[in-house]
């Protein structure tokens, strides 16, 4: 049998083993509890979570505004990729002083940034482009110094164009890194653009979250975290595939 | 041919300190010959090397040579793109090319029926003769190659020789091959200098005839080998760690 196959039967049989536990404790054992629903009643709200939430809406909202926005700015990224990598070698001590601004806690400009802008769809889009493209050239000014010499001087060498060599040399190289970032951000992209839709009381899963503490709502929200990791799980699964593609030299 | 006049490189290190890494290097490298030149480590040998390709400049000291023949820089490190399939490593930099002299190219370093492959997952031999397809691609005069071959097998060595002694012959091409191996030397060679270290200073040369694999025993090649090594005794007379036979 094949790793793979091994490795989802073995998840398989732990993910029914937790379902076990939890219907024996939590229907048999303790119907009444702080922790968890009676999985009978958790079973039951299923459909409702969907029509009283308007969930389905939400979840599309917020998965979609994070993950087009993620390849949005990749391709921005990608299209002003020469500028971006000639700025890197060129003005090195600037980009230390830029560096500066990882620093600044994104949480509080997240705040600020939803008092400054309220329930607006457009200042939410804006806040994930910017912060995705900084991370992104944050990346590539730090990889920078860690391209291979012998590639860029071999095209040197062979006479091919400056801007060339930062479009296939330097951006092939960081390919990689990038999508280790896109991997790590979009994880951090959940958590940011839940925060600023809850606080901001704009659009998505944030809100319902909202409106479900509102109403105490417990096995909503546990719905909607179960929901969200499944969600997040599949898109992880999507981008994994296409990095395989296209940065298979690192595979 | 390719002349160096007295070239000498002198860095400034980050200590503020003056750094003289190569002093009055002067050697000929003939036209469709190999030449070699043996060094300790960090003796300045990939300097001199990229100052041939026209990749750094010296501090004094000049370079005979035709401005209108390609040299082609191999590093020591393993070159060709992992992202691009031999065929389009060979094509690096090339304005326009013909596909058939491209595939000839490639049959040529052995890599026939390998054109779509990507070689981030083979072996250095592989990735080697890929730089050297790509090199000749450019119709070069001369080939530099920079220690390439200290991290291969044995038995790569023995055929990626071979494999340049017979590219020189067939495209008439001359290589300049910095090293520290003294029997690498001496199986290419139709020349050798020996460089001392710190500053790196050329010595002495022999001139020799090229040896096959299969005269590394025999009496003739082992008295070359002692002799070079003595003449390394004597210019780094604490020790021979920086090169290997």
């Amino acid at each position: 049998m094949s790793n793979k196959k091994t490795i989802l039967i073995n998840r398989i049989k732990f993910f029914v083993a937790l379902l076990f536990v939890y219907v024996v404790i939590f229907q048999f054992i303790l119907p009444v509890n702080k922790f968890l629903p009676k999985p009978s009643l958790f079973a039951e709200s299923f459909l409702y979570i969907w029509k009283d939430y308007q969930l389905l809406i939400a979840i599309s909202y917020t998965a979609s505004l994070i993950y087009s926005l993620l390849i949005l700015s990749y391709l921005f990224v990608f299209l002003v990729r020469g500028i971006l990598i000639r700025f890197a070698i060129e003005y090195r001590q600037t980009i230390l002083t830029l560096r500066l601004f990882r620093y600044v806690p994104l949480f509080m400009l997240l705040i600020l940034f939803s008092y400054w802008f309220p329930a607006s769809i457009l200042a939410e889009y804006i806040f994930v482009v910017v912060l995705v493209i900084f991370y992104f050239a944050d990346k590539i000014f730090s990889e920078v110094k860690h391209v291979k010499p012998e590639y860029v001087l071999v095209a040197k060498n062979l006479d091919v164009s400056k801007g060339e060599i930062y479009r296939e040399v330097y951006w092939k190289e960081f390919q990689p890194g990038l999508f280790d970032v896109i991997n790590h951000l979009q994880f951090y992209l959940w958590l940011v653009v839940l925060v600023y839709e809850f606080v901001g009381d704009a659009h998505g899963l944030g809100v319902v979250v909202r409106n479900a503490l509102a109403f105490n709502d417990y096995t909503a929200l546990l719905y909607f975290l179960l929901i969200t990791t499944l969600v997040m799980w599949c898109f992880a699964a999507i981008l994994n595939a296409i990095e395989k593609k296209l940065v298979f030299w690192n595979k | 041919m390719v002349e160096l006049k007295n070239i000498s490189k002198e860095y400034v290190t980050e200590d503020g300190f003056k750094k003289t890494v190569l002093k009055n290097v002067s050697c000929q490298v003939q036209e469709e010959k190999i030449t070699s030149i043996i060094a300790a480590k960090n003796s300045g040998l990939s300097t001199l090397c990229k100052i041939i390709c026209d990749l750094e400049t010296a501090s004094s000291g000049e370079i005979g040579k035709d401005s209108k023949k390609k040299i082609v820089y191999l590093p020591s490190e393993p070159s060709s793109f992992p992202w691009r399939n031999v065929f389009d490593n060979v094509t690096v930099g090339l304005k326009s090319f013909n596909k058939d002299e491209i595939v000839r190219l490639i049959k040529l370093v052995g890599l026939d029926g390998y054109e779509k492959f990507h070689p981030h997952k083979d072996s250095l031999g592989f990735r080697f003769r890929i730089s050297l397809a790509r090199s000749l691609a450019h119709k070069p005069s001369l080939i530099v190659v920079d220690d390439c071959f200290r991290s291969m097998d044995h038995q790569t060595k023995n055929e990626i020789y071979l494999l340049m002694k017979e590219v020189s012959l067939s495209e008439r091409i001359g290589f300049f091959i910095a090293t520290t191996n003294v029997t690498e030397a001496l199986l290419l060679s139709d020349r050798i200098y020996l460089v001392k270290s710190q500053p790196g200073e050329v010595v002495t040369h022999f001139d020799i005839k090229k040896y096959d694999v299969s005269e590394m025993d025999s009496a003739e090649f082992i008295s070359w080998r002692i002799r070079i090594e003595n003449e390394f005794k004597k210019i780094t007379p604490q020790s021979l760690s920086g090169i290997s036979i």
